[in-house]
């Protein structure tokens, strides 16, 4: 979360001579939306791993999960923005971080509970302790959904980052701010595509990452043919 | 903790609540938009879903295209048609129904998906019609799946039409921008426990409503982990 100091502004009502800003935007806007689902992942981690082992915890979590996700973004930043500061980013990353977990529990919870009992029998039989049994065994094993869940957060966060523009922040969000003040349709649209390109991307990125750590997923459709 | 206590004072004093500046007329307000915007949303969305869901086709393309939908911000489609047709209710009105559409449509495809296979049998075997089958038959089964669909939207509904306060029109979003301008953080707080209780009613009226429609022979197939967890749909690829 840089200093805003050198942040381009859009100049006269057309796009050409503007790319500088979209692009720096786009470049703020990717950096918050990886570090959010990186640490909402980071968080979500731990978590699942409590609420696998302890199926009681998971009703709470998910109770829990939901609330957060219930406060109006510009709520939770707002409220989150004297610990953080006023007029920096940080407070729409942690929000961002906070919502992707709704998300991100549910799926690694539910992937991980999805493993077959007899694999987990056989990692006990050949001796993992639990917490080797979860990363080598459980988590591997349930990558399709983690990664269906990476995908969904990483889209909502681009989506949502934006929320920030009501406040005149956040990445892209600050182009929707100004365009709506100065009245640049051209800009709100150019924001408009860019978040939209960068969802589509960042998601393919995912998807294709998580193609590459599953190759038996293919392997056994290869089989069929 | 300081901020939330504030909140629920400001939040329990009698005369923030009325007038047309009062809390009653914003929760209103909230209240309609969202009543609205979901109607209008499951309109659009359950025959699409019903479409991809009842003949399997599309079921690649619904995927893709609701992933790229969801990645349209919400900000940004309400600025937008501001700069179209400003001081109207359509920008909200957009925005909130683009929202609910991807949960619902993806809900109504899984809930024609999760129709057991001997059962779509049996209503052809019965001599049902295509239509028949359907609406007696499908939508009874899939009803659980698609009310989970419109419970998520209309979660999401509401937590977002408070967007409505950044362009003049109202619900409790104005004490968020008011009270984010004057640096009035009790009334931050209090409008956004506002909203909390809001969706989590309607969480609750949706649990109801659920009982109440759904067929006893379809719930107690539906395990319960299902019918919760249903919100956001898990293994789908795209699919909160």
């Amino acid at each position: 979360m840089t200093v805003l100091a050198a942040a381009p502004s859009w100049s006269g009502r057309q796009l050409s001579g503007n790319w500088d800003v979209v692009w720096f935007y786009v470049q703020q806007h990717t950096r918050y939306t990886i570090i959010a689902v990186v640490l909402g992942f980071a968080l979500a981690l731990p978590a699942s791993y409590l609420a696998v082992r302890r199926p009681a915890v998971y009703p709470v979590l998910l109770a829990l999960t939901n609330i957060i996700y219930a406060i109006p973004a510009l709520a939770l930043f707002v409220l989150l923005s004297p610990w953080l500061g006023f007029t920096n980013d940080k407070p729409i990353v942690v929000a961002m971080t906070l919502y992707t977990l709704v998300i991100l529990v549910r799926n690694l919870v539910e992937g991980i509970r999805a493993v077959p009992e007899p694999v987990l029998r056989a990692a006990d039989g050949m001796g993992y302790r639990p917490l080797r049994r979860f990363l080598g065994v459980e988590l591997p094993l349930a990558l399709p959904g983690i990664v269906a869940g990476l995908r969904l957060a990483t889209v909502s966060t681009v989506s949502l980052i934006s929320v920030g523009a009501v406040v005149g922040r956040g990445g892209l969000g600050r182009m929707f701010a100004d365009g709506y003040e100065r009245r640049i349709n051209i800009e709100l649209w150019a924001a408009l595509g860019a978040t939209m390109v960068l969802a589509l991307i960042l998601d393919l990125i995912v998807y294709a990452a998580g193609r590459q750590a599953t190759p038996w997923t293919r392997r056994v459709r290869g089989a069929v043919l | 903790m300081r901020t939330i206590l504030d909140g629920l004072g400001w939040l329990f004093e009698a005369e923030n609540w009325d007038g047309r500046n009062g809390i009653r007329h914003a929760l209103f307000q909230l209240l309609w938009y969202s009543l609205v915007a979901t109607a209008v949303a499951l309109v659009i969305a359950f025959p699409i879903g019903l479409a991809i869901g009842h003949t399997g086709k599309g079921r690649f393309l619904a995927a893709n295209v609701s992933g790229v939908w969801r990645a349209i911000p919400t900000i940004g489609v309400v600025t937008i048609v501001f700069r179209w047709q400003p001081l109207s209710v359509w920008p909200v009105l957009a925005a909130l129904v683009v929202l609910a559409v991807p949960p619902i449509v993806l809900n109504t495809v899984a809930g024609f998906d999760s129709v057991p296979g001997d059962v779509r049998d049996a209503a052809r075997g019965m001599g049902l019609t295509g239509w028949q089958a359907i609406w007696q038959v499908e939508v009874p089964n899939a009803l659980p799946l698609i009310l989970a669909g419109v419970r998520s939207a209309a979660n999401q509904v509401i937590a977002t039409a408070t967007v409505a306060g950044f362009v003049g029109l109202g619900t409790l979003g104005v004490f968020l921008y008011t009270g984010t301008r004057t640096q009035q953080y009790d009334v931050v707080a209090g409008a956004s426990i506002g909203v909390i209780v809001l969706v989590l009613s309607a969480e609750a009226a949706f649990a109801v409503l659920q009982r109440a429609v759904v067929s006893e022979g379809v719930r107690a197939r539906t395990p319960r982990r299902v019918r919760r967890a249903a919100t956001v749909p898990v293994l789908s690829p795209h699919a909160p």
